[in-house]
């Protein structure tokens, strides 16, 4: 899977946790830009990726992420 | 956009929106996430859902992601909940506290969620009968405790039994096992629970979400939310449905369709006879499956309502005119059988029973009846009902259309058979030898004529059965109705079921004046092995033989594979082997009258 599709599905996850089909990702995105991204939906997002990439990430290094680009990196290596 | 209405529409379409999402019953694998996220936030669109309700949670566990959950499935079930989350973790605690909002501002409900993590007096491994005993005692006194510091109606969860089992199957089994244990404590909670209390049972929950979605260590581990998302919306369900009854929201009545619901076919066109409905056909099996789960909820205390579309006189016959129906007319306290829309029909019974039609559920197989339904009167509760008829039962039962705490006696009122069906249930558990069981089962060995309601039964016996067989030849319906002044069929019913006809034999009148009868074939159902009917079938055999003037009778025994047990069979029954390879011989004139004694079960001839 290339980062491009990565970041379309990973979008996908973000619409349905925020219930908000406006909602665009870049790779700069971050945590502070979208308004209700708190440790409750951080636990949605998650479980969210792990369905649909069908993997297991660990919390501690999610957390560490600074922002969409370097977790559609994440998932790339962890599909590679 | 699929999961719901869009924001610029109406509170009352919106609310609707979201719960067309939630149909009756909810599918297994039901993503609930976002329409619950979105009515929870919607204010405005769940005040139109029902009269509000004020919920206090309290909870060892995490549920954030709960109460979204909980104000959908509350909104379907009519309640506008407003919940009030306690502090996470904290159950004991917040109700010995006097401060607490509990006490100084109290909520219409309190819902109390723990788990197999909150028992406190966990007996140790070796623990005896008595210590275990003990500690249960305690477990039990620390709610009953709790309980009564509490003034307003509580909903609680019982105990989950653990993921893990130390004592591998014994940790069910003996005292100090962990699983024993919970399952003894809510036992005693049962048995000691206050009118203010009402147990939801964890296990049947655990069981129905499966054991992967109740115990999801992954989110454990993530969020202290014991079960997986996918369980929310079912563990919701529970809760909303039990609090439902608490406040009087529960149905009252079920309104069936007939053909195709009830039985299978059309009863206008197909006539009574060719209905699918009894133990003749899977299909018809599972009609009847259907009737009795239905009577049991009548013997509950729930109202049984018809709806079809049909001619009065022609919707009626097959209560009064077939065999296996269950239910009879009378079990319905309403009957409305003509060509009028069934929402109209609807308004017409929620009126002659003096109920709302939020009280009724319907029940349909026509998807198309239940889609105007649902548009017409969306108070009342329509079922999605799958296509399988086997699958009815199961549909309705999953729906928790009829939540309930306790059964009172005025529940049971109009269940007269209740009494008398217990005792002779306790003649068949005490029944310790052969003789007495078969005598308990109460059993009728029904001789049933060929016609048209049993020939293709009895074609279909022959041709199918393997085991209980003499030898490899098969008749025909046609050939049946020809011979059948010698077919002997019978039907077995007893106080468990209706086993349909398990038997038939052929026999063939002597053509000269030899005075010997042949038994052209005979065959009896698996399912009847050990009822000693082959006694009962060979004492009809030898009396028909006898009246018509027989002398003998002889009969081919073909062995194959699976029919070794005639072998053993024909010389208990008298039959001597011939020189003639596989003949058998019986002199039945000879035949003494008690050899085939039959006194365990009542034998029943129709046109006597």
């Amino acid at each position: 899977m290339n980062p491009e599709t990565i970041l379309e599905k990973l979008s996908d996850v973000f619409r349905d946790v925020f219930d908000d089909d406006d909602l665009a990702l870049t790779r700069e995105t971050t945590a502070a830009d979208i308004e209700e991204w708190d440790s409750l939906n951080q636990i949605k997002l998650i479980l969210g990726c792990e369905k649909t990439f069908d993997l297991r990430l660990k919390p501690r290094e999610i957390n560490s992420l600074q922002d969409i680009g370097a977790m559609v990196d994440h998932i790339h290596g962890l599909l590679a | 956009m699929t999961d719901g209405p869009r924001k610029d529409e109406s509170p009352r379409i919106r609310l609707q929106g979201c719960l067309d999402r939630t149909p009756f019953p909810l599918p297994d694998d039901v993503d609930l996430d976002r329409t619950a996220k979105r009515l929870a936030r919607d204010t405005e669109a769940l005040s139109l859902a029902g009269a509000s309700v004020t919920v206090h949670l309290l909870s060892s566990f995490l549920t954030d992601y709960l109460v979204d959950h909980l104000i959908l499935m509350f909104a379907r079930r009519g309640m506008a909940a407003n919940i009030r989350q306690g502090e996470y973790g904290v159950i004991a605690g917040a109700i010995l506290d006097d401060a607490n909002s509990l006490h100084s501002d109290p909520p219409d409900l309190i819902l109390i969620l723990p788990s197999f993590r909150d028992l406190a007096f966990c007996p140790p491994m070796g623990a005896s009968v008595e210590q275990a005993a003990h500690a249960v005692d305690q477990e039990v006194q620390f709610w009953t405790n709790l309980w009564s510091a509490l003034s307003v109606p509580v909903i609680q969860l019982s105990f989950d039994t653990p993921p893990y089992r130390p004592l591998a199957e014994a940790d069910g089994m003996i005292p100090g096992g962990l699983s024993h244990y919970a399952r003894g404590v809510n036992m005693e909670l049962a048995a000691q629970v206050p009118l203010s209390v009402t147990l939801v049972d964890a296990e049947s929950l655990a069981r129905k979400a499966g054991l992967a979605n109740w115990h999801d260590a992954h989110v454990y581990n993530l969020c202290k939310q014991p079960f997986s998302m996918a369980a929310l919306p079912h563990v919701a369900d529970a809760l909303s449905a039990t609090a439902a009854g608490i406040r009087g929201l529960g149905r009252k009545a079920l309104v069936v369709d007939l053909d195709d619901t009830l039985w299978g076919g059309v009863v206008g066109d197909d006539g009574v006879v060719n209905l699918e409905l009894g133990p003749e056909t899977p299909e018809g099996e599972a009609f009847t499956a259907f009737q009795m789960y239905l009577a049991q909820l009548r013997q509950r205390g729930i109202i049984l309502a018809v709806c079809s579309k049909n001619v009065d006189e022609v919707a009626r016959g097959p209560f009064q005119m077939h065999p296996a129906m269950v239910l009879k007319e009378d079990d319905f306290a309403c009957f409305v059988a003509n060509f009028d829309d069934k929402p109209s029909n609807l308004r017409r019974i929620a009126a002659e029973l003096n109920l709302g039609l939020d009280a009724l559920v319907f029940v349909d197989d026509n998807p198309v009846e239940r889609a105007l339904m649902r548009r017409e009167l969306p108070q009342v509760m329509t079922i999605e009902m799958p296509e399988n008829p086997a699958l009815y039962a199961t549909a309705v039962d999953a729906c928790r259309a009829f939540p309930m705490a306790r059964l009172t006696a005025d529940d049971l009122r109009r269940a007269d058979s209740y009494t008398a069906r217990a005792n002779t249930g306790k003649a068949m558990a005490a029944a310790s030898d052969m003789d007495g069981f078969l005598a308990s089962l109460e059993a009728r060995a029904i001789m049933e004529p060929v016609g048209p309601g049993t020939q293709v039964r009895m074609a279909q016996l022959l041709a199918k059965t393997n085991q209980f067989k003499l030898n490899p030849s098969v008749f025909s319906a046609e050939e049946l109705q020809d011979r059948r002044d010698h077919v002997i069929a019978l039907r077995l019913v007893d106080r468990l079921q209706d086993y349909g006809i398990v038997a038939v034999a052929v026999l063939d009148p002597a053509t000269d004046a030899s005075g010997t009868w042949t038994v052209c074939n005979w065959v009896m159902s698996c399912r009847v092995f050990a009822r000693r009917l082959e006694f009962v079938m060979m004492a009809e055999i030898v009396q028909r033989a006898r009246n018509g003037g027989a002398q003998a009778l002889e009969l081919t025994y073909r062995p194959s594979d699976r029919n070794g047990l005639i072998a053993d069979l024909l010389p208990k029954l008298g039959f001597i082997p011939l020189d003639d390879d596989d003949r058998f011989a019986l002199p039945v004139q000879q035949q003494a009258e008690n050899i085939y004694s039959a006194h365990h079960m009542e034998i029943v001839r129709p046109d006597e």
